[in-house]
Formats: C-alpha cells, sequence, structure tokens
C-alpha cells in the first residue's frame, strides 16, 4: 500500500514536471510524421493487410521513445537540479518514483496510437479494422506496463554509462527492425529471432496487430503473458539495479556527481 | 590562431577565407571531443546504417526488391540530409555558450562563424552517406548499377550542402529559441523525410503539394540520383541538379539574414545576450 502511494506521488510530481516542459511531449508533434511515412509506404505498396502494420507502428515508436528519453534524463536531471542527494536521503525507495515518473510518460505516449489512427483516417481516407476489440486493450496496456518494466530497467543501466547518448541512440532503430514494429519477426533472418523473442515489442506488436486485423492465433493469450512477463523480468532487474547503485552511492557518499 | 584584428584587416574575401579554415579546424576539433573513429564508425554509422535498413526492410515488406531499393537510395541520401541538419543544435549550442554578443563587436562578422559550426557533421552526413552507398545494396540484395552509381556519390555532396544551408536557415530560429531547438531539427527534418521523395515519389502527393516539394533540398537532388541510376542522359539530370544548388543557394542567402537579425535586433533591444 505504501508503495503504491509512493507511485502514485511520483506519477503527480512527473505530471506537473510535464506541464511544465512540454519538450517530453515532442513525440506527439512527431509521431504523426512517422505516421505519414509509414502509410505512405503502406498504401502506396498495396500488400493487402499491411495497413495496421503502419498504423501501429508510431505507436509503438512514440511509446518507446518517450521512454527511452525519460529514462535518460529522470537520473540526470535530479542530478542537475541538485534533488539527488535528498532524494537518496529520504526513505522512499528511489525504484518507486522513478517507475512512478515513468508511467505518466507511458500514458501520455499511448496517445501516439490515437495520433496514428487519426492520420490513416483523415490523412489516408483509410478504413482502419478493429476485430477484436478486447484483446486489443489488454494488448495496450500489457504494451505499457512492459514499456515501464523496461524504461526502469534503462533508467538503471543509464545512471551507470558515461557515454549515455551513444546508448540511447543505439537503442531505437535496431531494436525497431528487433521488436518487429513494423515487419514482423517471422519475416526476419531465422536467426534473428531467438534475439528478437527476448525483447517484449516482438511480442506485443504482433499481438496488437493481431487484435486488429482479427488474425489472432489461439495462443494469443500466450503471447499476452509473454509481454507482461517480459516486462516484470525487467521492473524486478530496474529496482535491484538502482536499489543497489542507490546503496552504493550511500556508502561511498558518491551521490550528486558520480 | 589568428588575431581577430588580422582578421578584421583582411580584404573580405580573405577574411572569410580564413575564417572558413577557422571553422574547419574548430569543427574537428569538435568531433574528436564528441567521437573517435571507433564510437563514429561503430556507434554512429552502424546505428545510421540501422536506421536504412530499417526502412528498407519496409519497402520489401510493403511490396518487392524494386521498392526496396527505391527506399534504400532514398533513406542513404537522407542519412546525409539528417546530418547536416545538426548545424541547428550546434548553432542554437554557440549561443548557449554566450559567444555572441563577442563576436557582435569584433572586427569580423559573426555570420560565417555561425554558419560554419555544424561543418564537421555535413562531412560526417556525407561519410555516412557514401558508406551505405557502398555497404548496404549489396549487403540487403539490392546492388546499385554500377558505374551508374559512381556520379551519384558527387551528387550526394551537393545534397548535403543543400541540406546544411536549409539546417542554416532552422537555426537561425533555434538560435533565438533555444528551448525548441529539437523540436526545430525534427519538424524540419521529418517533413523532408516524410514528403521529398525519400520512400514514395512525390508524384504519390496531391497535386497541389508537389511544386511546393522541390522548394525544398533533397527533393531534386535525389531525382537527379534516381535519374542517372536508371541511366537517364545528362540533359535529363543536370536542370535537377542546377535546381538542387538553387534551393540550396536560396536557404543559404535566407539563414544569412536570418542569423544576421539576430544580433541586429539584439543590438536593438538588448536581448543579445539573454534573449532567447
Amino acid at each position: 500500500m505504501n508503495a503504491l502511494r509512493v507511485i502514485a506521488a511520483a506519477f503527480r510530481l512527473q505530471l506537473a514536471i510535464t506541464r511544465r516542459s512540454p519538450g517530453h511531449l515532442m513525440i506527439l508533434l512527431t509521431s504523426p510524421l512517422f505516421s505519414v511515412i509509414f502509410l505512405s509506404l503502406v498504401v502506396s505498396g498495396q500488400r493487402s493487410g499491411t495497413l495496421v502494420n503502419g498504423v501501429l507502428a508510431p505507436g509503438l515508436i512514440g511509446l518507446w521513445l518517450m521512454s527511452l528519453d525519460l529514462a535518460a534524463s529522470i537520473i540526470e536531471e535530479e542530478r542537475w537540479a541538485g534533488r539527488m542527494e535528498l532524494l537518496v536521503a529520504s526513505l522512499t525507495p528511489v525504484s518507486l518514483v522513478v517507475f512512478g515518473r515513468i508511467g505518466v510518460v507511458i500514458l501520455a505516449g499511448a496517445l501516439t496510437f490515437f495520433e496514428s489512427w487519426l492520420v490513416a483516417v483523415v490523412g489516408f481516407g483509410a478504413d482502419v479494422p478493429l476485430e477484436r476489440p478486447g484483446v486489443f486493450v489488454v494488448a495496450i496496456l500489457a504494451t505499457c506496463f512492459a514499456m515501464a518494466g523496461t524504461a526502469t530497467l534503462l533508467a538503471a543501466v543509464f545512471i551507470k554509462s558515461r557515454a549515455l547518448h551513444v546508448f540511447q541512440n543505439a537503442l531505437t532503430y535496431p531494436f525497431y527492425i528487433l521488436g518487429g514494429v513494423l515487419v514482423p519477426v517471422a519475416l526476419l533472418p531465422g536467426w534473428l529471432e531467438p534475439l528478437s523473442r527476448v525483447i517484449f515489442l516482438s511480442w506485443s506488436a504482433d499481438l496488437l496487430r493481431g487484435s486488429m486485423s482479427g488474425n489472432l492465433p489461439d495462443a494469443w493469450p500466450a503471447w499476452i503473458a509473454m509481454t507482461i512477463g517480459l516486462g516484470a523480468a525487467a521492473l524486478v532487474a530496474g529496482f535491484l539495479l538502482i536499489n543497489r547503485i542507490i546503496d552504493q552511492s550511500r556508502e561511498t557518499a558518491h551521490v550528486g556527481h558520480s | 590562431m589568428n588575431s581577430p584584428s588580422s582578421l578584421g584587416t583582411s580584404s573580405p574575401g580573405t577574411g572569410w577565407l580564413r575564417l572558413g579554415h577557422q571553422s574547419l579546424l574548430f569543427s574537428i576539433a569538435e568531433m574528436r571531443t564528441v567521437h573517435t573513429w571507433r564510437t563514429w564508425l561503430f556507434g554512429w554509422v552502424a546505428r545510421l546504417l540501422t536506421q536504412v535498413t530499417f526502412f528498407a526492410l519496409i519497402g520489401k515488406f510493403v511490396a518487392n526488391d524494386a521498392t526496396m531499393q527505391f527506399v534504400l537510395v532514398g533513406n542513404i541520401v537522407a542519412l546525409s540530409c539528417l546530418e547536416s541538419m545538426i548545424v541547428v543544435l550546434t548553432m542554437a549550442g554557440e549561443r548557449r555558450l554566450g559567444t555572441l554578443p563577442l563576436l557582435a563587436i569584433a572586427p569580423t562578422s559573426h555570420v560565417p562563424v555561425y554558419l560554419g559550426r555544424g561543418l564537421h557533421w555535413l562531412a560526417s552526413g556525407i561519410a555516412s552517406s557514401v558508406i551505405g552507398w557502398l555497404v548496404l545494396p549489396p549487403l540487403l540484395g539490392v546492388p546499385l548499377p554500377w558505374p551508374e552509381a559512381l556520379p551519384a556519390v558527387a551528387m550526394i555532396l551537393l545534397v548535403a550542402v543543400s541540406c546544411y544551408c536549409y539546417g542554416c536557415f532552422l537555426a537561425g530560429l533555434a538560435v533565438r529559441y533555444r528551448s525548441l531547438q529539437v523540436i526545430v531539427l525534427n519538424l524540419g527534418y521529418l517533413p523532408i523525410m516524410a514528403f521529398c521523395g525519400v520512400n514514395v515519389p512525390i508524384s504519390f502527393w496531391p497535386a497541389w503539394l508537389q511544386p511546393v516539394l522541390h522548394l525544398f533540398p533533397l527533393t531534386n537532388g535525389l531525382q537527379a540520383i534516381r535519374a542517372v541510376l536508371a541511366g537517364g542522359t545528362w540533359s535529363e539530370v543536370w536542370p535537377k541538379l542546377a535546381l538542387e544548388a538553387l534551393v540550396g543557394i536560396g536557404w543559404f542567402a535566407l539563414a544569412t539574414v536570418s542569423i544576421n537579425r539576430v544580433v541586429t535586433k539584439g543590438r536593438a533591444d538588448g536581448s543579445l545576450e539573454f534573449g532567447s
């Protein structure tokens, strides 16, 4: 219960910060342009059944980019603003604060799915299918949870990184390919599949596409379980890593600029 | 390093040349602080090539090998555009460093200094595109026709310079509104990616939009490159190249006026140091 209260407080904090620094929401401006790029390719390509790929990809990319952006900046901003020492000195677990703050960005990032749908319908006059709305909603929630878990882990890794922006940059397009964000993993070279399947996006992207087109296998609950499972594993690893780093910082007295 | 007075007493042409030389040295030094050749090649360029691969795979997924090659060529050339436009961030960064008031009182003009602040990204963009041009088509199974693909390398250079000029114009905005620098860069670059013939021919877009697209960098140069690859004649190609150069010159002129106006206005209303 106490943990939930911390997460809720962190959520409110990030909400206030985001209201005052709209730079975090930049993806909401750029995502429609990604939609235009993907949808123009899909529409001109004329391969049947690929419309949902073009509609969903900007949403998944938007979520990923926003999570990456916050994961990279969250600790850096705390250090820069001089709040890190206070955060470490308090009894509240920093990992819960990070998770709660990331939650806001994830929810805002989910708006990119709506934007993409709007571009498809208004800009391209497309008839976007949604055959299994119930599964779609569950899939979106599972995706958001997994994204929050992964972003928490990344935030922990980024604390230790001396080449933050190099990592941040490297974690974009390679992941879009491996995660099957637009081109399904099944169409990639076979040797890439084991690598792809440890990235939650590869499960959630297939799941979201299937829920829209209605082309879902009977085992779709297992895909949801995989998405949530991989997200939970990342979340636990992120919590452990952040707590460990904070403990080390307390012991060595290197907090603000370690 | 030449003293400001030596720059100031030279003829304008020599002064600009010296400034160009100094900007080049500064750019090389700055690039060395950002990257070693290993991080540039295996981190930066490798990531950019993955970006191109991502789009090329979409081309194959939604259509066929021909579309894949079309998308591949467009995105390889667009790399030079993307990197050249990082001048938006470097110029805004220069303003943040507080050099503008000093340059405003220096005997030399601040304009060439500012416009030269992204030369290293221009060079990096050209290099990334050329590497992509040589490596990716055979790697992805859609080789380019040689020797037709050879003159295209020189055309990539023209496209990159033209995009750099456009980037300098946008940088004029980013210098004024520094908190918007990343937004300016993205909203300057992504429309080029979306509409200027990188992924789909510009004939895909509504007829009223197509003439407007020719006013942007990359559109005409990329068409010239595609014409060369298709075995087009020189008389087909050169008007497109001339138009690309003209577009670049136009954006450069606007950039010069824009960045000059920052100082003129700053002198007039006292916003030179802290204005944003």
